[in-house]
């Protein structure tokens, strides 16, 4: 519903959408200059999301699609990162041999989103576009510490996940991919059971000196990722990681803030059930 | 400022030219320009499945995909799946198993089913379930659709069986 | 009646597809969002974005001027002479907003345009000065002593005619706009228990979700009213219509293509009377369609508070219970009162008592109007009822199983004086749960707790009275020279199968293939009268107006028969259209034309069917049958978090007799899986200041396949008591009644936890588990 303030409610849909102008540009750097250019104008990836945004009243007289970007599809395995295209759907981003050799917990957690008819339809570029607390990409992107890579029409800029959900990107910033780190040992593991209300990824690797090092990153339907560090000074390996699951989790936890909760879900059930479900997730994954 | 395309696609079979505003969604343009009302409108936001029509043999919801987005591409829709007046294995399925009420889910589900056992002819019943919810039913419980497209997936494996050359 | 009944059925029992099939799985069916008229415009309105407010000033003049609009209609463009409001028992409801807007949704004013676009751009461009009321949000709210009245003067009102026992009364209290009571046995009953127990729940409130949206084309012609509805009520809405804009009754013509669901959101008017204004208004047809977050804003379900002061004896018989229940009617009473009615009434449940005393009020707050919702008040009476019969055993240590058995009606047994006799064997179904969730093993040996993980069973017996209060249903059969059948009835296929059962019914009677009867799309000018397809009235009521309908038709057939072979009709038998006379068989078609000429002739029979009324019926009719649910749950919780996962389901309800045994699994299978989602996730979302938190389809979450319980399973008994033709009974709403408490209990049984409010989320179940390990 669109709400406009001097008048009230009105239920806008796709079918009541003004006329907009279609545009297709062939490039990125072209598609971000139109797009400075242009006022009211959005990029249309899957349009998953964008049908919600005309429900709830936003319009635009130009949309860009982003369709013959077929750079924007691509993943690569580098040696320190991987890298992935924004407009990688989440069908063939969680199916991918690259991402699934390189992170097979992020491909797991991944090909969780949604559904089948969305997957095939809806990017990851998209998801983390749309900046909503309930959508899942911020909390994975989080936890694996992922820088965001934009094409401006002032040039490249890059932008790590945090500062993006924290402020959201430059206006008309195109997203070209996502750089996942690849650190030393890193693996991925995302506790989705309590969805919607809280889900919860973790990610750990080998820090300085081969030690464990971790973090975990939490969010609601309602608020956007809160990333806890965990402290693992003190553990030499995995194993004794995951022999003390227990005590890291609820010592992590301790930093969650009183003020972590949202209209569904109080402070408390996401403290508690929060740590116990660190510590289930902590010895599963620290192996 | 409206701009208008040039829309070349195939709908179940049929080649199509039309001139259209850009603004036009895939299930208008099925629904009120081409008159298959098939594809239904339910929750017109992307959620429920009512309005899945396949485009090059994918499930995609017409009411939050373009017209544009089918340029060159070939669209089925429930329209097209009876041959030469014999039901799609999927379709008789749905009958045979009292899979459907009010109906208006049920376009949505069979041409779902369609594109997954196209993907999958074998699948087991967790990927049915995966795949079913992609679509919102809100009388059946889901139970019987489940057994149709069990079943469906069964005579067609069989039909190909039997008959090798014929297509899926 | 059921003169086929001597033969073995051929129809009745079966599998055949059903009725709609063919045109479903090909995407021929026609519903009214496919209605399309030449020169259709298109209306849209402008909704309340305040829970409660004033209309301090509204300038439309920018609207009417805007490019393609054809009508701008606020409440000054309404003849002085109509009577713009609508509701059920209390007409409350106004066309479009007077001055006071009470929840955000409520409608401000309309536009009709020539399309949806050039209608929300004209209504961009009205002015609307609001000024805010208080906002009572809740049923605490409205109740409290600061809370401003919604209604500050008394809208028009009725109290039906009750029997014994059962009274109402119009605004009792501040924001109550009806309470209904019922008592019976003397209060006195209390004062021998040995223990009484107070006990309050929770019910929140869920969406029906129907697909297809509420829907209506509306053409007003010369002095003609014509209109294309997704209406599950057509002839009530046509009464309704004419009351308001001043009509005959028979200017006015329903028309009902298929509907896309309702689960009860589809009664009375909806999308109706602003369609019907804005057609007037401007002599061209005018579609008005909502979307689904409308849809949220138009109708939904009734949350509730349920206190239950219960007396037993200390074996556990129950002796008395006291209860008062408020239902959140939301902003407008719509069907309230008679929700009100039915949840007062079933609180007893399938019990003994020496004493009921009751009362139930609808609460007016600053939210939805709620209105009718599969169970009808039966959810609410069952989740709070079966929540405590559990909770009363375990304190009186008595198993819950056993307690029931103790206290259940048996066959026959009235269910309160007046009423008529229980119509299933309870303890057949109760056992059957039972024995299917393995209620029996786990108390020979209760498994070990694995871990965190806590395992346990649960019970319960959903209860409601079906068929609706004094339902008068009329059926019209033709059949034609060549012996097609024709069957004439209101009933709306709205996906439940009735127009298959029907047919079935039909088809028995006549001996006939089922395939040889065709049911037209409903029309109010054309078909029989029907009250509306609610309350699982088809099969019970309906059905024995078609079976009456069906054997009038026969009886003409057989007597027409013997007068042409000159001998005893009771020396025939119909079968297939061919008389059978001992060995000799005459076909029907030339005994026609023998005598009617070759253009030949058809034989019409009328049927109809209606409890009799009784004064000592606290409703003032017998109940037609009553639905059962009987559910049994076993649960795994996860002690640490909350979490709770259903291991198996099992539900059942008696249909009597399966007239179509899958299209009634498939109504099971549909109504437990509604009762899952309210269990455990599906629910809506107000704040204090009464905005909707999750009006959006996606977020406000529904089941999916992938939410029914790998091992869920929905078993159709047959038991034979029904009232209907060849002992049928309704079907569609028993299972969704015992699953909330069923999974309560189960809980219970796992861990020692009570949870009293729904739905049961992860972080009630830890709070529950906390408060119990502190005890
Ligand atoms: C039924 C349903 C279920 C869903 N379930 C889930 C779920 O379980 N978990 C979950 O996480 N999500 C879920 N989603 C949301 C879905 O994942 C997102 O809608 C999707 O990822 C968005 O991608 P898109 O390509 O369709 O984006 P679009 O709709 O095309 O775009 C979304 C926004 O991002 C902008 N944008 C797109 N691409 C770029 C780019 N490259 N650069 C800059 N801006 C860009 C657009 O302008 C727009 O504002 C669900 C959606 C639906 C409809
Ligand atoms: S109508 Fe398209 S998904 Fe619901
Ligand atoms: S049959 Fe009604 S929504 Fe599926």
């Amino acid at each position: 519903m669109k709400l406009v303030e001097s008048a009230g409610l009105i239920a806008t849909s796709f079918r009541s959408l003004p006329p907009f102008e279609l545009h297709r540009p062939a490039g990125a750097e072209a598609a971000a200059r139109l797009a400075a250019s242009l006022p009211r104008s959005a990029y249309f990836a899957g349009g998953t999301d964008l049908v919600a945004q005309y429900n709830e009243g936003w319009s635009a007289d130009h949309v860009i699609d982003l369709s013959r970007l077929k750079f924007l599809r691509r993943i690569e395995r580098q040696c320190d990162a991987l890298l992935i295209g924004a407009l990688v759907t989440h069908w063939n981003g969680a199916r991918s041999r690259k991402v699934r050799g390189a992170l097979p917990g992020f491909a797991a957690a991944w090909a969780r989103i949604a559904n089948v008819r969305v997957r095939m339809a809806a990017t990851l570029g998209g998801n983390l576009m749309a900046r909503r607390t309930r959508y899942e990409s911020p909390v994975l992107l989080s936890a694996a510490g992922a820088t965001l890579e934009f094409v401006t029409a002032a040039g490249p800029l890059s932008m790590p996940v945090s500062a993006f959900l924290a402020s959201g990107a430059p206006a008309s910033a195109l997203l070209e991919s996502v750089r996942i780190p690849l650190l030393p040992g890193m693996r991925f593991d995302y506790e989705r059971s309590p969805r919607p209300i809280a889900t919860q990824a973790l990610a750990l690797w080998a820090g300085d000196e081969g030690r464990p090092a971790g973090r975990v990153a939490l969010a609601t339907e309602h608020v956007f990722p809160r990333v806890l560090d965990l402290d693992l000074s003190g553990y030499a390996s995995l194993a004794e990681v995951r022999g003390d699951a227990h005590t890291i989790a609820a010592r992590s936890f301790e930093a969650l803030p009183a003020d972590f909760a949202d209209p569904v879900t109080g402070n408390a059930w996401l403290r508690r059930a929060g740590a116990v479900l660190l510590s289930r997730q902590l010895k599963r994954t620290a192996w | 400022m409206v701009s208008y395309l040039r829309l070349h696609f195939t709908v179940n079979g049929t080649p199509q030219a039309l001139r259209i505003p850009a603004n036009t969604l895939l299930l208008d343009l099925l629904r009120d320009r081409i008159g298959l009302k098939g594809a239904k409108v339910g929750c017109s936001r992307g959620v429920c499945g009512a309005c899945t029509v396949l485009v090059d043999g994918q499930p995609v919801a017409g009411c939050s995909t373009f017209a544009f987005q089918a340029q060159g591409a070939m669209v089925e829709t429930i329209e097209g799946l009876a041959r030469d007046g014999a039901l799609h294995p999927v379709q008789q399925a749905f009958i045979d198993h009292a899979a459907l009420q009010c109906g208006y889910c049920t376009a949505g589900m069979i041409l779902l089913a369609k594109a997954l056992l196209a993907h999958d002819p074998d699948p087991d019943r967790a990927t049915i379930v995966e795949w079913l919810s992609s679509n919102v039913c809100r009388c059946t419980g889901y139970q019987l659709i489940v057994e149709a497209v069990e079943d469906a997936a069964r005579r067609m494996r069989q039909a190909a069986q039997d008959d090798p050359g014929a297509e899926a | 009646m059921n003169s086929c009944s001597d033969v073995e059925l051929r129809v009745v029992g079966a599998n055949l597809p059903r009725k709609d099939a063919i045109e479903k799985v090909t995407g021929q069916a026609l519903y009214s969002t496919e209605v399309s008229l030449p020169g259709m415009l298109h209306a849209k309105v402008l909704r309340s974005p305040r829970a409660h407010a004033r209309i301090r000033s509204i300038d439309v003049s920018a609207a009417e001027t805007a490019p393609g609009v054809h009508a701008v209609l606020t409440h000054a463009d309404i003849p002085k002479h109509f009577m713009p409001v609508y509701g059920y028992f209390i007409k409350d409801q106004p066309l479009v907003a007077v001055d006071h807007l009470r929840y955000v949704g409520d409608i401000v004013c309309a536009v009709a345009a020539e399309s949806e676009a050039a209608a929300v751009e004209a209504l961009a461009r009205i002015r609307v000065d609001y000024e805010d009321l208080p906002v009572a949000a809740s049923i605490g709210a409205a109740l409290a002593p600061e809370a401003a009245e919604l209604f500050p003067e008394a809208p028009p009102g009725i109290v039906p005619a009750y029997g014994d026992g059962a009274s109402a009364i119009l605004r009792p209290g501040k924001n109550i706009c009806y309470q209904f009571n019922y008592t019976t046995g003397p209060p006195s009953a209390f004062e021998r228990c040995d223990h009484v127990f107070e006990d309050t729940f929770h019910f929140s409130r869920m969406h029906h979700y129907h697909l297809e949206p509420f829907v209506t084309v509306a053409e007003a012609r010369a002095d003609r009213i014509n209109l294309w509805s997704a209406c599950q009520n057509p002839f009530p809405l046509r009464k309704e219509l004419a009351r308001m804009f001043k009509v005959p009754e028979n200017r006015i013509t329903v028309n009902v293509p298929f509907i896309g669901a309702g689960f009860g959101a589809k009664n009375n008017c909806k999308t109706e009377p602003v369609a019907v204004m804005l057609a007037m208004m401007t002599g061209r047809p005018v579609r008005f369609c909502l979307t689904m977050e409308e849809s949220f804003l138009t109708n939904t379900q009734h949350a509730a508070i349920l206190k239950l002061r219960t007396g037993v004896m200390a074996d556990g018989r129950f002796v008395a219970r006291e209860s008062d229940i408020w239902l959140d009617a939301g902003a407008y009473s719509d069907a309230s009162p008679l929700v009100a009615e039915k949840a007062g009434y079933r609180i007893p449940g399938p019990y003994r008592w020496k004493h009921i005393d009751t009362r139930c009020y609808c609460v007016m707050t600053n939210t939805s109007p709620a209105g009718p919702f599969r169970g009808f008040g039966g959810t609410q009476t069952t989740w709070a009822g079966e929540s405590q019969l559990d909770m009363i055993a375990r304190r009186l240590g008595i198993d819950p199983y056993e307690m029931r058995l103790k206290n259940l009606l048996k066959l026959g047994e009235p269910f309160v004086p007046g009423e008529s006799g229980i119509d299933s064997d309870l303890k057949e179904g109760l056992d059957l749960v039972a024995r299917e969730v393995g209620y029996f093993d786990y108390r020979k040996s209760p498994p070990k707790p694995k871990g965190v993980k806590a395992r346990g069973v649960g019970l319960s017996i959903g209860f409601k009275d079906g068929g609706g209060v004094n339902k008068p249903a009329q059926a019209r059969i033709k059949v034609s020279t060549n012996g097609d059948i024709y069957l004439h009835c209101g009933t709306v296929e709205i996906g439940q199968g009735a127009r298959t059962a029907l047919a079935a019914f039909a088809a028995e009677i006549l001996c006939a293939p089922y395939e040889r009867v065709s049911l037209p799309e409903i029309n109010t000018d054309y078909l029989p009268f029907d009250q509306g397809t609610n309350a699982s009235s088809a099969i019970a009521v309906m059905g024995q107006a078609v079976a009456c309908a069906a054997d009038s038709v026969k009886k003409q057939v057989l007597e027409f028969a013997a007068s042409q072979l000159e001998c005893p009709a009771s020396e025939l038998v119909l079968d297939n259209w061919t008389i059978r006379q001992g060995e000799k068989r005459h076909p029907m078609v030339p005994m026609i034309m023998r005598y009617y000429g070759g253009t030949g002739f058809e034989f019409t029979g009328e049927g109809y069917y209606k409890a009799p009324s009784d004064h000592h019926a606290p409703l003032e009719a017998p109940c037609v049958f009553w639905e059962i649910g009987w559910g049994g749950v076993e649960v795994e919780v996860d002690t640490e978090t909350g979490q709770v996962k259903i291991l198996r389901l099992v539900m059942s309800g008696d249909t009597g007799r399966s007239v179509n045994p899958l299209v009634c699994r498939g109504q099971e299978d549909g109504a437990a899986v509604m009762g899952i989602a309210q269990t455990l996730f599906e629910r809506m979302i107000y704040n204090d200041a009464g905005q909707l938190l999750n009006n959006d389809p996606l977020v406000y979450r529904v089941p999916l396949a992938e939410d029914v319980p790998a091992s869920f399973r929905s078993i159709t008994q047959e038991q034979g008591h029904g009232p209907g033709p060849f002992g049928a009974k309704g079907a569609g709403e028993a299972t969704i009644l015992p699953v909330a408490s069923a999974v309560a209990n189960a809980i219970e049984d796992a861990t020692g936890a009570r949870i009293t409010e729904l739905p049961i989320t992860p972080e009630r179940v830890l709070e529950a588990l906390t408060r119990q390990q502190a005890k």
